[in-house]
């Protein structure tokens, strides 16, 4: 039984990327193993350039591992993908120029043959819940890029995902607006019981965010510390006053600053928070 | 030095597939028109061309000199005069907002259609085939050069401006640069149109010339030497574009190869 | 108002270079056998108009079927380009090359083969344009961002939905680039077979009143030709206009 529930959800195990270019090999991604239980929210935190992406693109089928087995819900990502399970919402919050704020956030749908009635009203709604109505008929260069960021978080709720994969989101982002999406976010995931993924290099963002976080190495990545968070999925801003969250925050910066020392630690199979892990 | 050898000798990779399908075309024709089902004058063999590129090789040369001087002194022409009214017109704001659009208007004219017009006035030696190569050459150029010295990194112009830097200072540190991919794709577009109008006036001053020996090869239904002449015409285009695409690749190592998006989508009219 | 306003300049000067043209003729006797003044190159337009207008139609349909044709083989051309590696590496290379040749220098062979009539103009035509348009297309169907393309990848989009909605759109200014080159050059060739040999045409005009040394009819065929040409450059870019609207106020053409 307790197997089963690890093989859902997502899997990662003895993950490696190396990437070649031009004769040099970069190891972006080193023997990774993580595990986020289905429904649970896992994040990333990590300096830039340790692979968080490139983990990421791996789970989206956009790049092939070098070695290791990687699945959600059992499914290989190819197979994820074409079963249109996961949405990726990637660091650039790519949009397509020639489309109007709408038409993009559509896109997915459209792709997938969903009826132009249906697609209408998921995508209004998608817009509304991120703040953007009103702006519907702009073309993304008419847009600001924190704008056309809450566009594509759009574009990937209307998909209805069961695995949301999200690379630094809300990175350009001012901080009132990027607090107020996260807990639109938590709204939003609450609601739908999708699995969250998220990559992030802000640390309250973690803390707000996730069930579950993973603090991997400079490169080459490999995952150095896993926080488990007691906060339960019904979160919200008052969160920030509750003591556990600065003790939380305070550990996630140690362990970060200790990248190298700490020695790499196998996920625990138990979701369940660890208290002792908050103590210090 | 060597680097710059590496930047030219890249150029000659990939070369190997097109070379074979260029030999596979030329067999294809030599044996196609040896079968005799194929009119000599419809298409010759390869074999009748080269005959006749040997047969006739001193007149060619001399007609290809021809061609060459006028398509050179167009094009030099034409460049510099581009370069001095661009930067002119970058600096006297009056004079490009009543200059410019008719300059952008003129570069969609048919030059050929001009020629005759220009053998009238000036006779038919080299002058009218000079002025339409470099009138083309300086239309192209010109507009190239407008868009490329204005095509700096907004970012770039402001960092130079919190730098304080003069005009000048802009220009050849960051201008000159954000314009060079435009020059050459203007220049390597000039040098083919060059050719072109070079030959195509040749027709018409009937005097001495590729597009001369085309002429006369045609009315005295020597297809060998036409076909000679118009293989050599396209060998010298081609060899003038090659050595604008060395000069591009060493004048610019900062563009990864096969990066001229801009310049790319630059272009002027033949 | 602005429109009028940037309008203006050029305007002056283009009356000024006019009035100076027909003082200067007048008034220092410049021959009309040499160069004629406006004024007169306006009359002979003026009491010629129904020949230059036939003339003129025939370079137009010549230049226009051949970029018509042109251009349909080079989107196909360009779409078998993108999805297969092999033509890509064994053709593609000769096309390039085939752009860099001066394809007007073959209007006499192809005057050979199909004789003075209007098929070896739209068949010049169609040479020149296919191979602007092929050349930009392919550069602008392979221009789509990766990070786009991975959006796609990752939303399971088909090739032909990948075509659709990313690579074409992406294309379309390098597109446009070529159909502008190509409306010109289209025009060119026309014209330039008709001087190796034709019957009717604006080439032919004009070939035929420098024989005739008529100067006045002369100047009249060439600032139709002018015109023309104008015109169909005019045309793309409006086209470009209408096809791209994204980019309206993005760029100045
Ligand atoms: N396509 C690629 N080719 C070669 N190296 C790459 C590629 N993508 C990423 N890398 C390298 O892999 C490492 C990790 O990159 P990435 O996953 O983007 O890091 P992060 O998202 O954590 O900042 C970096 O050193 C980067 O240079
Ligand atoms: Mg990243």
């Amino acid at each position: 039984m307790a197997d089963r529930r690890h093989r859902e959800g997502i899997v990662v195990r003895g993950l490696t990327m190396t990437y070649e270019r031009r004769g040099i090999t970069t190891t972006a991604v080193a023997d990774c193993d993580l595990v986020v239980p289905k429904g649970s929210w896992a994040s990333l935190l990590g300096p830039s350039g340790c692979g968080k992406s490139t983990l990421l693109k791996i789970l989206a089928d956009i790049v092939k591992p070098t070695s290791g087995l990687v699945t959600m819900d059992e499914l290989t990502p190819a197979e994820a993908r074409a079963a249109r399970i996961f949405a990726l919402v990637s660091q650039q919050s790519t949009m397509l120029p020639w489309r109007r704020l709408a038409e993009n956030v559509e896109l997915g749908l459209e792709l997938a043959g969903i009826p132009k009635r249906e697609r209408r009203a998921r995508a209004r709604e998608a817009i509304e819940l991120v703040g953007l109505s009103g702006f519907e008929k702009a073309y993304p260069h008419e847009l600001s890029g924190g704008m056309r960021q809450r566009a594509a978080i759009a574009r990937a709720l209307t998909l209805r995902p069961r695995f949301l994969l999200m690379d630094e989101p809300f990175g350009a982002l001012d901080e009132i607006t990027r607090e107020r999406l996260n807990f639109e976010l938590i709204q939003i995931l609450e609601e739908s019981g999708a699995t969250l993924l998220l990559v992030t290099h802000s640390v309250s963002e973690a803390v707000i965010l996730s069930d579950q976080v993973a603090v991997m190495s400079p490169r080459p990545g490999r995952i150095v510390h896993l926080a488990s968070l007691p906060f339960g999925h019904h979160r919200t801003p008052a969160l920030r006053d509750d003591p556990r969250f600065a003790a939380a925050e305070r550990e996630l910066r140690r362990a970060l600053g200790n990248g190298h020392e700490v020695p790499p630690v196998r996920i625990a199979p138990e979701p369940e928070p660890d208290p002792a892990l908050l103590a210090g | 030095m060597s680097r710059v050898g590496r930047r030219i000798r890249d150029g000659a990779g990939g070369m190997r597939a097109p070379l074979a399908f260029l030999a596979a075309a030329l067999l294809l024709w030599q044996v196609v028109t040896s079968t005799g089902l194929v009119k000599f004058y419809v298409l010759p063999a390869p074999s009748t061309v080269l005959e006749a590129m040997a047969r006739y090789g001193p007149t060619i040369a001399e007609e290809s000199l021809a061609t060459l001087t006028v398509a050179l002194a167009g094009f030099g022409l034409g460049t510099v005069a581009a370069i001095a009214v661009a930067m002119t017109l970058t600096y006297a704001r009056l004079v490009r907002d009543a200059v410019y659009p008719l300059l952008l208007a003129l570069r969609a004219l048919p030059f050929i259609a001009i020629i005759p017009i220009l053998v009238v006035i000036m006779g038919t030696g080299y002058e009218p085939r000079i002025t339409v190569c470099a009138l083309s050459t300086f239309l192209t150029t010109l507009v190239n050069l407008m868009r490329g010295l204005r095509s700096a990194d907004a970012e770039v112009e402001e960092l130079m401006h919190t730098l304080n830097a003069t005009g000048m200072q802009r220009l050849l540190k960051v201008r000159a640069y954000a314009a060079r991919p435009y020059l050459l794709a203007a220049l390597r577009i000039s040098a083919s149109s060059c050719v072109i109008e070079a030959t195509v006036a040749e027709w018409i001053t009937g005097d001495s010339g590729l597009g001369y020996l085309v002429q006369i090869s045609g009315y005295t239904f020597q297809i060998g030497l036409m076909w000679a002449a118009i293989v050599v015409a396209s060998a010298l285009t081609l060899g003038l574009v090659g050595i604008i695409t060395l000069v591009e690749r060493v004048a610019m190592p900062w563009v990864p190869r096969g990066g001229v998006g801009a310049a790319a989508r630059q272009g002027g009219a033949a | 108002m602005r429109r009028l306003a940037r309008a203006l300049p050029p305007a002056l000067l283009l009356v000024a270079v006019l009035a100076g043209w027909e003082l200067y003729v007048t008034g220092a006797g410049v021959s009309s056998l040499v160069v004629p003044s406006p004024s007169r190159i306006a009359a002979a337009i003026a009491a010629n108009h129904a020949d230059l207008a036939h003339h003129a139609l025939v370079t137009i349909m010549e230049a226009f079927l051949g970029f018509a044709l042109g251009n349909l083989v080079a989107i196909g051309c360009a779409v078998a380009f993108t999805y297969s590696g092999l033509l890509r590496a064994g053709a593609y290379p000769l096309v390039l090359a085939l752009q860099a040749v001066p394809l007007v220098a073959i209007a006499p062979i192809l005057v050979l083969w199909l004789g003075p009539g209007v098929p070896s103009k739209v068949l010049l035509a169609a040479f020149l344009a296919y191979t602007v348009t092929l050349v930009n297309l392919v550069r602008g169907l392979a221009s789509a961002e990766a990070a786009t393309l991975e959006l796609l990848h990752t939303l399971n989009a088909s090739r032909r939905q990948e075509l659709v909605h990313v690579r074409f759109p992406a294309a379309l200014p390098y597109l446009f680039t070529g159909l502008k080159l190509g409306a010109s050059a289209a025009i060119v060739a026309a014209i330039a077979a008709e001087y190796i040999g034709a019957l009717q045409g604006l080439g032919y005009l004009i070939h035929d009143t420098r024989a005739r040394l008529d100067n006045e009819y002369l100047w009249a065929a060439v600032v139709v030709a002018a015109v023309i040409g104008l015109a169909s450059f005019g045309l793309v870019v409006l086209a470009e206009r209408w096809a791209m609207p994204w980019r309206r106020g993005l760029e100045e053409t």
